[in-house]
């Protein structure tokens, strides 16, 4: 079956697609770079990802995406060590809930009312804090994105995968993207669990994220392309 | 035929590798040096034309009063800033559809009687009956200032406690033990019509009964300043040209007020001098026009006075930058428009 031989609404469609999945992406990585810097659009070192899947949740989030908050670099290291040392009740009333007083509490507090409160996430007292000092994604968050992540990327990659079997790029290109699509999204959701007992795996997420936005990316671009035109550089012959 | 593959790669190479940038600075603004006639007066002098501008969007506000907010919760601001013969100048301009300059104000009743105007919340604190204000935070040692910019001094309270005590007030402002921040306090109605904004700083005080403000003072001053215009539950002074548009009694003018009175319905709240000494500083003027406030300030790049090195930030060192923060009070006691992180000046 060849894309260009498909009707006009047909191809509209597909384009449409293709088009939405590209403008997704760029919204994917606003979302990384928010779930990581807490900006927008600042780009996350490899640290501060590897902090958010495989460190100390509130330690994670004061080197990341709450960093602006952070007074002093030297209350990440507090907060830590409170942690690594068994999070005690002591050492939280003396040590810790100054440092969320200052720096957290304005916000994350039942009665805030301020423009970014988070409410949901109380960090008043020892207990709301403690449930912050397991390493990685919480199991609940994790469940949660690990199966909508696999329900609904495979959904797409699966559609775009069958559109570039479509297309008249060499078939080694189509092995490659489909293989990377699929080996990205599996190695990334992966990774999350695995992060969570051994560290290093944290390094590896951006490298599946990569792979799996690579991927996506790619199959969406090419699969465009050749809905109207012969894609440069990768495309077979006519008469091959 | 690996062009687009490639290209991609480096892209999300570059996104994943690159180290983040940790400094929080969310504007820069260029101060430059000028021959030209600067009057403080609220109205735009060509010789600003040379002076580059610093757009904020200032849009956070610190708390929901309970009887209603109608003020603004997100304004443009603009500010400029010069430099002339050891003086230093500002020009700061904001979108606010309403100028509103009626602080509790005194209303006279069918009976005769004079009630003054107010509408609380539950904080103890008016968001109906006040005056448009603008504040400027300027860093003088404070080292987190450097991060998080004013909200380095504000802390919420906590189910109605402040440092564990009973604060029905939603923040109050402090430092940290041995640091202060200036802050120029701009009042529509208490400071404006008497040319000045109002020179305060923030320490690091937090009992309540050394000061009903916790960190946040005047500046030492010799004279002047603002009075509630009240004595046995009316109004204590009026002053012969008062109208029902006058915004105070001005302190060189006023006269009891006696009950023959039938010149006005309506008096202001306040009664104001200009401050003398450290606390008036800073020569303001600020005008209301077309939705927009346009204020002017001039204050002496160093000051003088015996607590000036720890209530006045000081333009010495024109090789470094100097961080502060803005804010925007819309006919609001304590609630206000800011914006995180910091800000810097930078003199060219």
């Amino acid at each position: 079956m060849d894309i260009k031989a498909l009707n006009l609404a047909s191809r509209l469609a597909i384009s449409g697609l293709c088009l939405s999945i590209l403008y997704g992406i760029l919204y994917a990585a606003m979302a990384i770079s928010l779930s990581t810097t807490g900006q927008i659009a600042q780009i996350p070192s490899l640290n501060t990802v590897q902090q958010k899947y495989a460190g100390i949740a509130i330690v994670s989030a004061m080197k990341g995406s709450m960093y602006d908050h952070v007074s002093d670099d030297d209350y990440i290291e507090v907060v830590k060590d409170w942690v690594e040392a068994g999070s005690s009740q002591a050492l939280y009333d003396t040590d810790i809930a100054p440092i969320m007083d200052e720096d957290c509490t304005a916000c994350h507090s039942l009665g805030s009312t301020m423009t970014d409160a988070m409410t949901s996430m109380p960090l008043t007292t020892y207990d709301e804090v403690k449930a912050l000092t397991k390493k990685g994604i919480p199991w609940n968050k994790l469940a949660v994105e690990t199966h909508t992540h696999l329900f609904a990327i495979s959904m797409m990659v699966f559609i775009l995968s069958m559109l570039l079997s479509m297309t008249h790029v060499f078939d080694w290109i189509k092995y490659v993207l489909i293989s990377a699509a699929f080996l990205g999204l599996w190695g990334d959701v992966l990774f999350w669990t695995l992060a969570k007992f051994v560290g290093f795996v944290g390094y590896l997420i951006p490298l599946t994220g990569g792979l799996l936005i690579s991927g996506l990316g790619a199959m969406a671009v090419v699969v465009l392309v050749d809905c109207w035109f012969r894609v440069p550089w990768i495309s077979k012959r006519e008469n091959s | 035929m690996r062009l687009p593959l490639s290209f991609l790669s480096i892209a999300i190479s570059a996104v994943l590798f690159t180290p983040s940038t940790f400094a929080k600075v969310v504007g820069t603004l260029n101060n430059v040096e000028t021959d030209a006639s600067i009057l403080i007066d609220g109205v735009v002098d060509t010789a600003w034309s040379v002076a580059p501008i610093l757009k904020v969007n200032i849009n956070k506000i610190p708390y929901q009063p309970n009887n209603g907010y109608e003020g603004i919760k997100q304004t443009t601001y603009t500010i400029q800033s010069m430099r002339k013969q050891g003086d230093i100048y500002f020009l700061i301009q904001w979108d606010d559809p309403t100028e509103s300059v009626n602080r509790f104000p005194w209303m006279q009743q069918a009976d005769g009687s004079w009630q003054q105007l107010m509408n609380k919340d539950d904080t103890g604190h008016d968001n109906t009956y006040y005056e448009d204000k603008m504040a400027i935070l300027w860093n003088i040692n404070l080292k987190s200032f450097k991060k998080k910019g004013c909200a380095a001094a504000c802390h919420m309270a906590k189910d109605g406690m402040q440092k564990g005590i009973a604060d029905k007030a939603p923040g109050r402002k402090y430092t940290k033990a041995g640091t202060t921040i200036d802050m120029w306090h701009w009042k529509g109605v208490r400071s404006n019509p008497v040319g000045q904004a109002d020179d305060q700083y923030i320490h690091d005080n937090t009992d309540p009964k050394a000061n009903k403000n916790w960190g946040r003072s005047g500046d030492a001053k010799t004279g002047g300043g603002y009075n509630n215009n009240v004595k046995d539950g009316q109004p204590m002074f009026v002053q012969t040209d008062l109208t029902n548009e006058s915004v105070v009694v001005l302190d060189a003018k006023k006269m009891p007020l006696d009950s023959s009175w039938q010149q006005t319905n309506r008096i202001p709240g306040i009664v104001t001098a200009p401050f003398t000494g450290s606390r008036g500083d800073l020569t303001a003027k600020g005008v209301w026009s077309n939705g927009m406030w346009t204020l002017e300030i001039r204050r002496a790049m160093v000051t003088i006075g015996n607590k000036s090195s720890i209530q006045d930030v000081q333009f010495t060192d024109l090789s470094k930058a100097y961080d502060f923060g803005v804010s925007v009070f819309d006919n609001s006691q304590i609630n206000h428009v800011y914006h995180d992180g910091v800000l810097q000046m930078r003199f060219k």
